[in-house]
């Protein structure tokens, strides 16, 4: 395994919904994973991604969001929950790309206004996720009553979330290790 | 058990480390499908040096390297 290599772990910021608070939870995660010696990050922000609808699957693939996904090593995903699922916009964008996914680890943040924290929303990505080849986690971050966690100019109102993220990303850095070496060292047969 | 590819960015051997189930999304695709399987065998390598990655449709379903749009479930055609 290539040790020199940093790891990447994208940011995908799941809507693109004007006054989106998600935006804030994005913007903190990029923030933890940036303290985190040898991990690299960005933010992908599918609100900035301008992905066709008249075409679906891996005919809209962007060359550069694919360049930066098959960087990756591991993923997260912040998701706010509309009518108790994921944005549609987030299954559009992800279902342009598969090769870039598979035997990598991704880690959800659920964001909602009410009180259970992008559970429902959660629930639905995960076998979205499992088809696309992506390796789920067991700790989710949920961002319930997100309007006490984060003011109106992203700042950080609930410092538990400090913590949350913390234990999140351990389980994330260690599952991105661990099959980074699986697919640079373990053949399938 | 899967032919090694070299990277085309940097010229390592890689590893083979999956093999992915993808249904067709339409019938070209369809033409290479396992019927004991129900869809196309994509082979996935990554590359210990640089981290690229490369699918190719493996031996059994023949055919090129090609990606796919990725399981569509029933309504793959839809």
């Amino acid at each position: 395994m290539d040790t020199a290599r940093p790891l990447s772990i994208p940011v995908i910021l799941g809507t693109s919904r004007k006054g989106r608070m998600s935006a804030h939870a994005a913007r903190f995660v990029v923030e933890q994973i940036r303290t985190r010696p040898g991990v690299t990050t960005e933010l992908i922000d599918v609100a900035a991604l301008a992905f066709p609808v008249d075409d679906a699957g891996e005919a809209i693939k962007d060359p550069g969001l694919s360049d930066a996904l098959a960087r990756a090593d591991a993923f997260v995903i912040v998701s706010p929950e509309y009518n108790h699922s994921f944005p549609g916009l987030l299954k559009h964008v992800l279902d342009g790309y598969l090769k870039e996914y598979i035997h990598k680890a991704v880690g959800i943040v659920g964001v909602s206004a009410g009180p259970f924290g992008g559970t429902r929303g959660i629930q639905h990505l995960l076998p979205v996720l499992r088809e696309l080849g992506l390796v789920t986690i067991f700790w989710d971050v949920n961002i319930g009553l997100v309007s006490t966690v984060f003011d109106d100019a992203g700042r950080l109102l609930d410092q538990a979330l400090i913590r949350r993220t913390e234990k999140f990303l351990n389980e994330l850095v260690w599952m991105a290790r661990t099959l980074r070496h699986g697919r640079d060292m373990i053949a399938l047969d | 058990m899967a032919e090694r590819m070299r990277c085309p960015k940097c010229g390592a051997m890689m590893n083979h480390h999956a093999d992915k189930l993808v249904e067709p999304v339409d019938r070209r695709q369809a033409a290479h499908v396992d019927p004991a399987l129900g869809g196309v065998v994509l082979e996935t390598h990554g590359c210990p040096a640089c981290g690229h990655v490369e699918v190719r449709r493996s031996g059994r379903s023949g055919g090129s390297a090609q990606g796919s749009q990725g399981d569509q479930g029933d309504s793959t055609w839809g």
